[in-house]
């Protein structure tokens, strides 16, 4: 950022706004998630006891079970012990295994992350090579089989595509192995396979807002002064429609938690997602709320971090400190529409 | 687009109309603007609906559909005849298996080849298109009720309610849909009906937010204005004057979040919380056919182009509605 001081302070403030918002929306969703899982329907001591093996365990038996959970408390007290419990970095203990669930999920994140990596570098190098193309291509045919490809990619199930791409890479044409690859061959398939749904989006925002960017001004201008097709697209068009991508960058970390829970059970990689898949299974309502809370903190974190990105990548959305100091800047980039372009082109424009 | 209706009958008055049935009064109405011989006919004519062309019309306003349309449409016609006469199109019984025929490859005897117990994988498809189906629309049913009722009441509300309401479905759209769906499941137990209560669950907050949105619009118009004024109650209020317009995006929603709900349910079903393994369903028979994938592609190919036809037809057709309602 340029402007220092003032400047400074109101960004740290905007800072302190957002992140307070991050925190109430972490309790919110931890709230609902406690209501959904100990308020509906289904006694915990019933499916532990299940999960153990006996049908109906003695009265006694299943008293013990409830005091070990501190399951004969009440709601209202269950749910601000764990909620003191989870300010503390303690997520529970899980019903089936016995062990913290913190630390079963520290033990899956690193897997997910690896997935995460490589999925958002392939949607990000595909659908922004599909957008590209669309964007440029001149032939209204070609642009618009090019724009309508993002919605196939979405409408595929995931497990669907994923047993697809193993049965014709691992099985058919031997190229990796199906199961037990580590590094790069271990992970380029669920990533592939996730890739799909997530570049679809990346696509589908990044192509609107590249047409939309065509018909600015400043576009009309670089134009107007011999500059190549493909250079505006790269160099003027692509930052200025890059950016919606920021705000949508919860959306997506959504989704690839939501799909890796699918693609992990696919090729059965032991990463959050599967461990998300077991617990459901099981029933095991600790590990399920403590991964369900973990998703609404990345979700909250993401976009805490597209928020605060926003206004140094983009001129136009920097918060001002005092009010007076506001209206000036907004009213002179009113007219302006990308924050890089030069100034000689700024004043030539009416 | 309903401004260029030309008045041939009380029933396709476009605009002015729904001032005229929201109050009886002709006076008022004349007062408006508005001829006496339209308040007239609508007198007479139903009070539902008054801004809807008549079917006929309605068809004729739609552009010629492409071909991408149509098999859309035929792909879905095939999979709801399925749902709905499966025995027609597949008359074998899809539990019972020929064990000397089994893990046969697609051919003519069997279309869709045959699993490990010798049963035939186009007769278990076909007779899995009902609860797959089944089990979507009731999901979809579920969240349209759930979030347009709680979208619709949270406007017409206001104040806290309003505001408990609205931030709720925030913090349930901060949480990925397949985890909210999957809580949802722990809680309720596995079976086709915790998994459609689940979807549901996932999508309500989407149709809160549009009804929400819609029910805000139409309030504040003159028309529902007048309706208070001649004193119609406020539940009558809204639902007679202001749902049937806020109805259109919420329906149009709903096609949407259909083809949604389909890739949710089927993905449920695939990772394991579908209750009885026997009965055929769509995600579940991928599911069951993992195990064979080296051997016998066809148990889990064939069930999954399936799904992934239905949802994109689905997808296609919610789009041009879509498109449609937002004309350019």
């Amino acid at each position: 950022m340029s402007a220092r001081g003032t400047g400074a302070r109101g960004a740290a403030l905007f800072a302190l706004r957002r992140g307070l918002h991050g925190l109430v929306v972490l309790w919110a969703a931890y709230t609902l998630s406690f209501l959904i899982l100990s308020a509906l329907p289904g006694d915990p001591v019933t499916i532990m006891l299940g999960a153990a093996g006996q049908a109906a365990g003695t009265p006694e038996q299943v008293a013990a079970l409830r005091a070990e959970h501190g399951l004969d408390r009440p709601l209202a007290l269950q749910y601000l012990v764990q909620l003191g419990g989870i300010v503390r970095g303690d997520l529970g203990t899980s019903y089936t295994s016995g062990q913290p669930v913190a630390s079963l999920i520290a033990a899956a994140v690193p897997t997910t992350v690896e997935l995460a990596v490589w999925t958002l570098l392939f949607a990000l190098l595909g659908g922004g090579a599909l957008a590209l193309t669309a964007s440029a291509s001149r032939s209204p045919r070609l642009r618009g089989l090019l724009a309508a490809l993002p919605g196939l990619g979405a409408s595929l199930p995931t497990f669907f595509t994923g047993l697809v791409l193993l049965q014709v890479v691992a099985f058919r044409l031997r190229l990796i192995p199906a199961l037990g690859a580590h590094g790069f061959a271990g992970v380029v398939l669920p990533a592939l396979t996730l890739a799909l749904p997530i570049g679809a989006i990346v696509a589908q925002v990044l192509f609107r807002a590249l047409e939309s960017a065509w018909d600015q001004q400043f576009i009309t201008t670089y134009r107007a002064a011999g500059l190549s097709r493909p250079r505006l697209l790269l160099a003027h068009a692509l930052p200025v429609a890059a950016l919606p991508l920021l705000s949508i960058a919860g959306v997506l970390a959504g989704q690839l938690l939501g799909g890796a829970v699918v693609v992990e059970t696919v090729f059965t990689r032991n990463g959050l997602g599967r461990l998300a898949q077991t617990a459901v299974a099981n029933q095991d309502i600790p590990t399920v709320q403590g991964i369900v809370v973990l998703c609404a903190a990345v979700f909250v974190l993401v976009n805490l971090a597209a928020d605060l990105l926003y206004p140094l990548v983009d001129a136009r959305t920097r918060p001002a400190a005092d009010p007076r100091a506001r209206r000036t800047p907004l009213r002179r980039s009113r007219g302006r529409t990308a924050p890089q372009q030069p100034a000689v082109l700024q004043e030539a424009r009416p | 687009m309903s401004t260029t209706a030309p008045s041939t009958a009380g029933s396709s008055q476009a605009v002015p109309s729904p001032a005229a049935t929201a109050s009886p009064a002709p006076a008022s109405a004349a007062a408006d603007g508005i001829p006496a011989a339209a308040v007239a006919a609508d007198a007479h004519g139903s009070h539902t609906a008054p801004a809807r062309l008549p079917p006929a019309r309605w068809l004729s306003r739609l552009p010629r559909p492409s071909a991408g349309t149509l098999l859309a449409a035929t792909v879905l016609v095939l999979a709801l005849s399925w749902a709905l006469a499966p025995s027609a199109f597949a008359p074998g019984n899809p539990l019972l298996g020929q064990p000397r025929e089994r893990l046969q490859a697609p051919g003519l005897a069997h279309w869709f080849g045959t699993d490990h117990l010798g049963r035939d994988v186009y007769t278990r498809t076909v007779h899995g298109a009902a609860v797959s189906l089944g089990t979507t629309a009731l999901a979809v049913l579920a969240a349209f009720d759930i979030g347009s009722a709680a979208g619709a009441t949270a406007a017409t509300a206001g104040g806290v309610a309003e505001s408990l309401i609205m931030r709720t479905v925030d913090v349930a759209q901060s949480i990925p849909g397949l985890l909210l769906s999957m809580a949802v499941v722990t809680a309720l137990g596995f079976g086709p009906v915790a998994i459609a209560l689940a979807v549901a669950a996932s999508s309500a907050p989407a149709f809160a937010r549009i009804a929400h949105g819609e029910v805000l619009r139409w309030r504040s118009s003159l028309f529902v204005e007048a309706a208070r004024l001649n004193g119609v109650g406020a539940v009558r209020t809204v639902v007679r004057h202001v749902l049937p317009h806020a109805a259109g995006p919420v329906l149009a929603l709903a096609a949407v979040e259909f083809g949604t709900a389909i890739l949710a349910v089927s993905a449920l079903s695939f990772l394991g919380y579908w209750a009885p393994p026997p009965q055929p369903e769509w995600g579940l028979l991928v599911s069951e056919g993992r195990d064979y994938l080296a051997s016998a592609w066809w148990l889990t190919a064939l069930p999954g182009l399936a799904i992934a036809a239905v949802a994109l037809s689905v997808n296609h057709l919610a789009r041009r509605i879509g498109a449609q309602r937002r004309p350019a």
